[in-house]
């Protein structure tokens, strides 16, 4: 049921790159997992609504009034490669494609 | 004096008369856990610096008589997945390694200013995925009640670290059963609290609708002080509760008279050792000699839970997870021609092997032409568990069952496969879908020693029940005290 096609495609989804032996065995521990939970196949359920939520159903508002912040040398004091404040990463968009 | 053997509440009480100074307990605790925890390896971060640092504010704060709570000056350690300002929470994931939160979660905020001493952070599973701590980067944790054995999981760090006596109680988080299980397999005390109760602030997400925060600890009456103060509206997570907190030690009376506890048919076919399903049943008899009214009912539906869960769980952690993209924080991938590349290879290396696992069954269940047929299903069928629940609790103020189906499992013999360690969660898992409270005590052995937890579910809000009749039980069967 999960051929190659789909672990790709999941795989692209999930943002993962693993290596083949990695996807094979991925493929037949899904394969179990999707086996097991087939078993939701025997209860009927098309006159029961979906439940994402238990206790809340509405969304919660604030006043729009300013608060301090987290310290930002603090927070961007985890990013692997900054500059100043500022997060960096590689260039998003080609240069010379333009024409 | 061994402090080491007092409760959380009566080393606290030591405190407050000032019988025992708080640098001193601080000072005993981080030594012990030195030359202990290697045995154990229930710490990922020992914060010496910092607990001494606050034992003397502390103590300063009780000399005042500005800080005069149960718990002030006690040690404590929570589980890496909690964030604490400064203190490396690393979610015991490669990808998280070094992160330090510029924030503390809301429970530390609460436990902070009543006057609890951090020790530490406590390992666990990666990003709390797991029932045995194994897939922690930093290596299994060990049960001290058998070395050779694993603590369960995925708060098998904090279950730990308070049988060890390394510390006197603990924040554990339970998703799926992450903190009654561990607590099962160590013969410690548990509460996860009713969905909203505690703030999620802070707390590393994992399955958003599930996730709570909860103590770990030696007896009901220490979970029970923990609970008051980690408990209560927060404006900051939106899912938090204002229904009213009340005091949990108020709780702690003893007596089950007139209480209706159920007893659902269908856990106890399925199959469980019969060492546990003896001990639970056994458990149930004493409940019923100190005047509570016990019977069997049928609880129907449950026996999709697992599935149920896993379906859920997973989509919503596939979402949460994708916040980790190697820049704004956590491990990053070097030498990366643009920024897909970054991204997956981040990912790829930053995760382990069960949380690659359930984010890409987290995508799968969620993805176009599966959607309908497994998450929104699962959806339907926790709806469904939940009116089981509801009809129950219009009977019952307590169902009994197992917190487990066996006792504390051998290092290494579960992660090879994934659906019999899940399907372990079947007595756990329904508190989650259905935002119920549970609590975990031991009430009993096996033969070969190991310790039996009880799981108690009480009604939404409905914790006091939990605390009543665990304290009760407790104070009859003194399983605790027998041990230590």
């Amino acid at each position: 049921m999960i051929d190659d096609k789909t672990i790709n495609h999941i795989s692209r989804l999930s943002r993962l790159n693993m290596n083949r032996a990695e996807k094979e065995k991925l493929k037949k521990d899904m394969e179990d997992i999707i086996n097991y939970i087939g078993i939701l196949n025997e209860i009927e359920v098309t006159e029961t609504e979906p439940l994402p939520y238990i206790f809340s159903t509405s969304n919660v508002f604030r006043e729009d009034v300013k608060k301090e912040s987290q310290p930002v040398k603090a927070v961007v004091a985890n990013a692997e490669e900054r500059t100043e404040n500022y997060f960096k990463v590689p260039r998003t968009i080609e240069a010379g494609n333009g024409k | 004096m061994n402090i080491f053997n007092m409760t959380a509440l009566q080393l606290g009480e030591k405190i407050n008369k000032r019988e025992i100074g708080v640098l001193e307990a601080v000072k005993e605790a981080v030594k012990y856990i030195k030359d202990t925890d290697k045995k154990y390896n229930a710490f990922i971060t020992v914060c010496e610096e910092e607990a001494l640092g606050r034992a003397e504010d502390v103590q300063k704060k009780i000399n005042e008589g500005k800080l005069n709570g149960p718990l002030a000056g006690v040690p404590m350690a929570v589980k890496d997945n909690i964030c604490t300002s400064g203190i490396k929470t690393t979610c015991a994931s490669k990808m998280l390694e070094n992160f330090i939160p510029a924030y503390n979660a809301e429970a530390i905020e609460r436990l902070y200013n009543a006057g609890a001493i951090l020790l530490g952070k406590l390992n666990m599973d990666e990003f709390a995925m797991g029932s045995t701590s194994e897939t922690s980067f930093f290596g299994a944790v060990k049960n001290p009640e058998d070395t050779g054995r694993s603590p369960g999981g995925s708060s098998g760090g904090p279950a730990a670290a308070v049988a060890s006596n390394e510390i006197w109680y603990s924040l554990g988080s339970d998703t799926g059963g992450s903190i009654r299980q561990p607590c099962s397999f160590t013969g410690t005390t548990g509460i996860k609290p009713t969905y909203g109760r505690v703030s999620r602030y802070g707390l590393i997400a994992y399955a958003s609708s599930f996730d709570q925060i909860g103590p770990i600890a030696k007896n009901v009456s220490d979970c029970a002080a923990v609970l008051n103060v980690i408990s209560g509206y927060d404006e900051k997570d939106g899912t938090s509760s204002k229904s009213e907190k009340g005091d949990f030690l108020k709780n702690l009376v003893y007596g089950v008279e007139n209480m209706k506890i159920g007893i659902p048919r269908e856990y106890f076919e399925e199959s469980m050792d019969q060492e546990v399903k003896d001990a639970v049943l056994n458990a149930a008899k004493q409940f019923e000699i100190m005047g509570a009214r016990v019977e069997e009912f049928s609880l129907e539906a449950v026996k999709y839970a697992v599935p149920a869960y896993y379906i859920i769980a997973s989509a919503e952690a596939s979402s949460n997870l994708s916040r980790y993209d190697g820049i704004k924080y956590g491990y990053r991938a070097e030498n990366c021609k643009n920024i897909s590349e970054l991204y997956e290879r981040s990912r790829t290396d930053g995760f382990g092997e069960e949380v690659k696992r359930r984010i890409m069954l987290g995508n799968f269940v969620l993805s176009s032409g599966y959607y309908d047929a497994y998450y929104n299903k699962a959806l339907r069928v926790r709806n469904i568990i939940k009116r089981s629940f509801d009809k129950a609790f219009e009977k019952y103020d307590i169902i009994l069952s197992p917190t487990a189906p066996e006792t504390a499992l051998k290092l290494g013999e579960s992660l090879s496969d994934p659906v019999k360690m899940y399907s372990g969660d079947i007595f756990t898992v329904s508190a989650n879908l259905t935002g119920l409270p549970g609590m975990t005590l031991p009430c009993g052995r096996d033969t070969a020693g190991l310790p039996i937890g009880l799981q108690l579910i009480g009604p939404a809000w409905k914790e006091s029940n939990l605390i009543r009749a665990g304290y009760t039980f407790e104070s009859w069967s003194g399983y605790r005290e027998a041990k230590r």
